[in-house]
């Protein structure tokens, strides 16, 4: 039987995800992925969430509320929270500041999430807004409450953030780092100048954040994604909360995402954390991700939650190839470059991996989607 | 909805909630029924602290969510003095002398436990070497407990704050940190974390220092919200309210004589006459609850001469 190279390519791929070793063990939950709720996804739509391009808050925060409801089968907002957090909890949200004004973690999302966590009792110092990136987080800062605790593993970005510390040029405060106790090993990807025989390049760290919280929720962005197709929860999770994660996309033609980012989100730390995911496609991006061009966004005016991040996203990437196919693109999974997407493979196959190394539901027919429209 | 945060020495209760849930406001529970809480602007309130005279203490985010401030409404309702530098503030508890703890926050930076008595708010301090520390609760000696970072350990320690002495709790071997939540007659319930999630009750005296009180189920956590001056433990284990009494974790639910319909998630306090506030369903619906002992049952909690 002869192999394409493609076909090689992704088999040697493959095995690099199987040799995969981790450190650091954190026990599951009832709440771990994919939580209370497997396979269950909750869409609701409201056609007044965004005017002109503008979020609207009480329409996204009414969605929200029953977004919560729905998922959760509780009769009341305060409810829907309590069946996820306690007042023990200390909660990191992990936002999505990556990406052009109308394509990031939105006020009336950020709110609408701190306020349940309040209504179920968690303490305002106990909750934390999360990202890798303290340069990009700035970028949102002013749509944070001004109260709300946050961390950034690093300080900027760079193609080799290896520092334990955080990539921090010029040791700027406010940078969080990464855990030294807990990581994953993938020597089988590497950036060009990376060594095999130097573990800070073969092992992808867990930022500090993930460690000093005891629930994480993911609050990502309905937006494509040119390597890893779409850039969901599993994404937002991946990228967000380890160091050196270059290396699974290390050049325009080499592409690992569909191994790496379920092998990160795998790790007993992540998975075991993770409890709610918060898919806000108020607007869309369905090109040019993750970073975006006005021009590829659509109003979408829908929000999608689950605590089964895998199921979500499935739901989400197919909202995405829907209208990648109105706009006369191909699906994201058989698309490769065009003018604004260099890289020639994309991989939202990365959510089925997820879903066949048991994180989520991921087959169409395993997963109980409803769409709730308000208005 | 309605949840309860605590219980005042003569069976007052106070808490938050909503008609619908979409906000939180907060309440007091007396004699006369539940009464709405001033001074209360913003749609986002939420009661923490009660006392003997119907004082009640808590916090409110402002209408555009960008701060919260603590607030006591006693004689008059008023909202507490930040500390210098700070720019938000929560009260978590009161006393029946009118003195209430909190912490005081600067931004999204680090907490700073404050006391509030006649008019004038102070900051606590630390723990030798801390930078952040918050206060949890005030009794009626003027005990403090909280939590606090230390010099030679980033994590939290629980601490007891009594006659301007600081007492360091410490952590437990294999807990990472801890927390207190409630004191009585130096008596000190609390919370110990280890590094994976897990949670395990505590009560502390001087006398026999930290005990862990272990959970409803084997390997289950707890964590302990209210502790009164026989040394009565109440909290939340695996999801049910517990009561440690007499070296025992009981399952709340267990002790009630009429319980048809509740399902009792979490105690948050008890007082020295052992009545319980806590949070639970009915028919489906998060309700505050205060629960009474009958004369068969009343614990009789050792009482100090100087109680008052």
């Amino acid at each position: 039987m002869k192999y394409t190279r493609r076909q090689v390519f992704q088999r040697l791929a493959a095995a690099a995800a199987a040799s995969a070793t981790s450190r650091g063990a954190y026990p599951a939950t009832i709440y771990s992925m994919p939580g209370l709720y497997p396979g269950r996804v909750i869409g609701v739509k409201h056609a007044d969430s965004s005017i002109a391009g503008a979020y609207q808050t009480l329409p996204i925060q009414t969605m929200m509320q029953r977004g919560m409801m729905e998922l959760t089968g509780a009769p009341n907002h305060g409810m829907a929270w309590s069946k996820l957090f306690s007042r023990n909890d200390v909660v990191g949200i992990k936002v999505n500041p990556n990406g052009i004004s109308s394509i990031v973690s939105s006020k009336a999302a950020i709110d609408g999430i701190t306020q349940g966590l309040l209504l179920a009792g968690v303490a305002p110092g106990n909750i934390v807004i999360c990202d890798r990136n303290r340069v990009q987080l700035n970028g949102i800062a002013s749509l944070l409450p001004k109260w709300v605790r946050q961390a950034a593993a690093s300080w900027d970005w760079s193609d080799d953030q290896t520092e334990i510390a955080g990539y921090n040029p010029n040791h700027e405060p406010g940078v969080s780092g990464y855990n030294p106790r807990y990581y994953v090993d993938c020597p089988g990807y590497l950036l060009p100048w990376q060594s095999p025989s130097n573990p800070s390049h073969t092992r992808s760290y867990v930022a500090n954040f993930v460690t000093q919280v005891t629930k994480i929720i993911s609050l990502s962005v309905l937006k494509d994604h040119q390597t890893a197709g779409v850039t969901l929860g599993l994404k937002n999770l991946c990228q967000g909360c380890m160091n050196n994660v270059n290396r699974a996309h290390p050049a325009t033609n080499t592409n690992y995402l569909q191994w790496y980012v379920p092998t990160v989100v795998s790790q007993p730390i992540i998975r075991n954390k993770v409890v709610l995911s918060i898919i806000d496609g108020i607007h869309g991006l369905w090109n040019a991700g993750p970073h975006g061009l006005q021009d590829f966004v659509w109003d979408h005016h829908t929000m999608y939650f689950g605590t089964d991040v895998v199921a979500a996203d499935r739901i989400a990437w197919k909202a995405i190839d829907a209208q990648r196919l109105l706009a006369g693109l191909p699906s994201e999974e058989s698309s490769g470059a065009d003018p604004y997407d260099a890289w020639t493979i994309r991989q939202p196959q990365h959510i089925t991996q997820a879903g066949l190394m048991g994180l989520g539901k991921f087959r169409d027919e395993d997963i109980g989607y409803r769409l709730v429209t308000l208005a | 909805m309605t949840s309860a945060s605590a219980i005042s020495t003569n069976g007052l209760a106070a808490g938050s909630g909503d008609a619908n849930s979409t906000i939180s406001q907060p309440f007091l529970r007396s004699g006369s029924g539940i009464l709405p809480v001033s001074p209360v602007s913003s749609p986002l309130a939420f009661g923490t602290g009660v006392n003997s005279a119907g004082s009640v203490v808590g916090y409110e985010f402002s209408v555009d969510f960008s701060t919260f401030r603590a607030f006591l409404n006693d004689a008059s309702a008023k909202y507490l003095p930040l500390l210098a530098g700070g720019t938000n503030n929560a009260a978590t508890g009161i006393n029946d002398l009118g003195t209430v703890v909190g912490y005081s926050a600067t931004g999204s930076a680090s907490e700073m436990a404050f006391v509030y008595s006649g008019g004038v708010a102070r900051q606590l301090g630390t723990l030798p070497g801390g930078t952040t520390s918050r206060a949890n609760a005030v009794d009626n000696y003027g005990n403090i407990v909280g939590c606090s970072d230390t010099g030679s350990d980033a994590a939290l320690h629980a601490f007891l704050h009594s006659g301007g002495i600081w007492t360091d709790l410490g952590v437990r071997s294999g807990y990472q940190w801890s927390e207190a939540t409630a004191v009585s007659s130096n008596q000190v319930a609390g919370t110990l974390n280890d590094p994976f999630g897990g949670t395990t009750a505590f009560l502390w005296t001087a006398a026999s220092g930290m005990t862990a009180l272990g959970a409803l189920v084997p390997g289950g956590n707890s964590q302990a919200f209210g502790v009164n001056a026989a040394g009565d433990v109440v909290g939340s284990s695996d999801g049910a309210a517990f009561l440690f009494h007499d070296a025992q974790m009981i399952d709340l639910a267990t002790r009630v004589l009429s319980s048809r319909g509740w399902q009792l998630s979490e105690a948050v306090a008890i007082n020295n006459l052992g009545q319980i506030a806590g949070t639970g369903t009915h028919n489906g619906q998060a309700h505050a609850f205060l629960l009474s002992p009958t004369a068969l049952h009343r614990s009789r909690p050792r009482q100090r001469k100087s109680e008052r």
